[in-house]
């Protein structure tokens, strides 16, 4: 083989189709605004260094929560560094086993949001996945509902999960559910199986550790989120990035944001039947405020997530849609009962828009990823049974 | 190596700022992806790590320095971090599970409708992307991105000599992997 021959190899290979697409472009301009705006809000900070301690100090005396600890992985020591004051929770260090369980139990209580990044490789499913996940308790401003929490887990680069909860459902969700750490509520229940074996380091944190016959886990000392997970059989768990109290980064985080690339659709307050989930699955009479579908093509399947007006979620996976693909551009489609849908295919997305004139609302629809004619057709018919 | 110079443009207001950027990610956002992904090979990585380097273009786009040229500039950013997390802890846990996964990948994608020459190709590829960093990076700047070994040489700081040794070192495990294939310069 010469030169010419090697770069043929090249651009004949599946390597010449990797491209620095628009989204990516647009992902670098969204990251250059915020972290002007972060910059600018650093520098205020230190023009009124003064007034900021005297802030600090007041908030410690009046037991305020006011973690703003930063964890983060420095790229060349795999060190997690830690960045701010997370005051309320240096006093509060977890050291023993009845400590650890309570924090556990309700994470939130040092922090009203936090977002994380850990690897996870499953040794019996032979399965790595990379999550990141977000939860926050603070209300946000396109939530219809000021009390809401949410939670959100990518796995890969891919929106897994998105659910709102009520401020109390979120913190048993962390605690009894696997959808953030999977291993963590075995570890609740089964809380006479592992002993408190003190504290330990993780990549120069302080962080205690519990052992049992089959695992080890240790957990930040301060905040009781799991840091790192080793099981006898090979599985491991292990966190590559925290933030606590952050800013919610809405460029990685969308909710109810509707954009090309969003993967949300919103309704009102009303009873809305959106592609009828499972039938054994129906277990409640729901008010939807919310219902997100994500497509992930690698498992060639599509998930729902419903919301319900008290905070109620249900996910279930809709059935295989990733053959028979439409192709992209604009159309418009007239239903049975009346309703004029403008259909908007993009290669990542596709978007619905109709207008209900009798209500007086306009919908948004947008399914992210590849969906085939039979999938949209599903997808309108729900809209006319609405 | 060509290249936008910067003296070109301006940087009066934020709006003529993100306007260059979206020129420069352009021309060089492939390039600069394919290369991140010849180091990492994870399309996610390569992807966080282009964007890294196009997010520094975007702060210090008005420092750079005239004389340089901007390719040169962001392919050696591109490099350097590239090398960042490949030193990583994070890296070394996840590599040797995310190749074993690929190759799988890449073995139950090849169908009958994939010609011959496509296989090789494909091929070719994937045994240069699967040599030691070291070696891999030399193979790709010399034969895809047809730098000369001086521009090489100062890309990755490596001196002249040792480069062409680990040229031809390369060259005879790519010929190894190969089985017997001939490689000439």
């Amino acid at each position: 083989m010469n030169k010419k021959e090697v770069r043929q190899s090249f651009e004949n290979s599946s390597f010449e189709k990797i491209k620095f697409t628009k989204r990516n472009r647009e992902t670098v301009h969204q990251l250059y605004e915020k972290t002007s705006k972060q910059a600018e809000a650093v520098s205020s900070r230190y023009i009124k260094p003064v007034l900021s301690f005297s802030v600090c100090v007041l908030l410690i005396v009046a037991f305020i929560p006011l973690a703003e600890t930063k964890i983060f992985t420095d790229g060349q020591t795999g060190k997690l560094m830690i960045e701010g004051n997370d005051m309320r929770a240096g006093n509060n260090e977890v050291t023993t086993k009845e400590q650890l369980l309570e924090r556990l139990k309700d994470p939130l209580l040092f922090f009203g949001s936090f977002e994380g990044k850990y690897i996870y490789f499953n040794k019996n499913k032979n399965v790595t996945k990379k999550i990141t996940y977000q939860v926050s308790t603070k209300s946000d401003k396109i939530n219809t509902n000021n009390n809401t929490s949410f939670l959100q887990i990518i796995e890969g680069t891919g929106i897994h999960e998105q659910k709102l909860f009520d401020e109390v459902a979120i913190k048993k969700q962390l605690a009894n559910s696997s959808d953030v750490f999977p291993m963590l509520p075995s570890m609740i229940n089964n809380k006479e199986e592992w002993t408190y074996q003190g504290t330990d380091k993780v990549k120069g944190e302080k962080a205690i550790k519990i052992k049992s016959d089959s695992f080890q886990a240790w957990f930040h000392s301060k905040t009781g989120i799991l840091l790192k997970y080793k099981n006898k059989d090979g599985s491991y768990l292990e966190t590559t990035g925290l933030k606590f109290n952050d800013v919610i980064n809405r460029e990685v985080f969308r909710i109810g944001t509707i954009e090309p690339t969003g993967t949300i659709h919103e309704f009102p307050d009303e009873m809305v039947f959106f592609m009828e989930p499972p039938r054994y699955k129906l277990i409640m009479d729901m008010k939807l405020i919310k219902a997100e579908t994500h497509a992930f093509p690698d498992q060639n399947q599509i998930k729902q997530t419903i919301t319900g007006k008290d905070g109620q979620t249900l996910t279930y996976s809709v059935k295989q849609v990733m053959e028979d693909s439409m192709p992209p551009g604009d159309k418009e489609v007239d239903l049975k009962d009346g309703k004029n849908i403008v259909i908007t295919k993009t290669d990542r997305s596709i978007d619905l828009k109709w207008r209900d004139e009798k209500n007086d609302l306009n919908y948004n629809l947008i399914y992210q990823g590849d969906v085939s004619q039979n999938m949209l057709e599903k997808m309108l018919d729900s809209i006319t049974k609405k | 190596m060509e290249g936008i110079n910067t003296q070109h443009y301006s940087f009066e207001d934020s709006e003529a700022r993100a306007q260059i950027m979206e020129e420069i990610m352009k021309d060089f956002g492939d390039d600069i992806l394919r290369l991140a992904f010849s180091y990492v090979r994870d399309h996610g990585t390569a992807e966080d790590i282009a964007q890294e380097v196009f997010l520094r273009c975007y702060t210090k786009i008005d420092q750079f320095r005239q004389e340089s040229n901007l390719k040169t500039w962001l392919y050696k950013i591109t490099v350097n971090r590239c090398k960042d997390h490949l030193r990583s802890a994070y890296f070394k846990k996840t590599f040797l599970t995310d190749v074993i996964n690929k190759i799988r990948y890449k073995k139950t994608e090849s169908t009958e409708s994939i010609s011959i020459e496509k296989q090789d190709s494909e091929r070719v590829v994937q045994e240069i992307l699967s040599l030691p960093t070291k070696f891999c990076e030399v193979l790709y700047l010399y034969y895809y991105e047809e730098l000369t070994l001086q521009e090489i040489s100062d890309l990755i700081n490596v001196n002249l000599n040792t480069l062409k040794s680990r040229l031809t070192r390369g060259r005879q495990l790519l010929k190894h992997k190969l089985e017997g294939g001939d490689f000439h310069e």
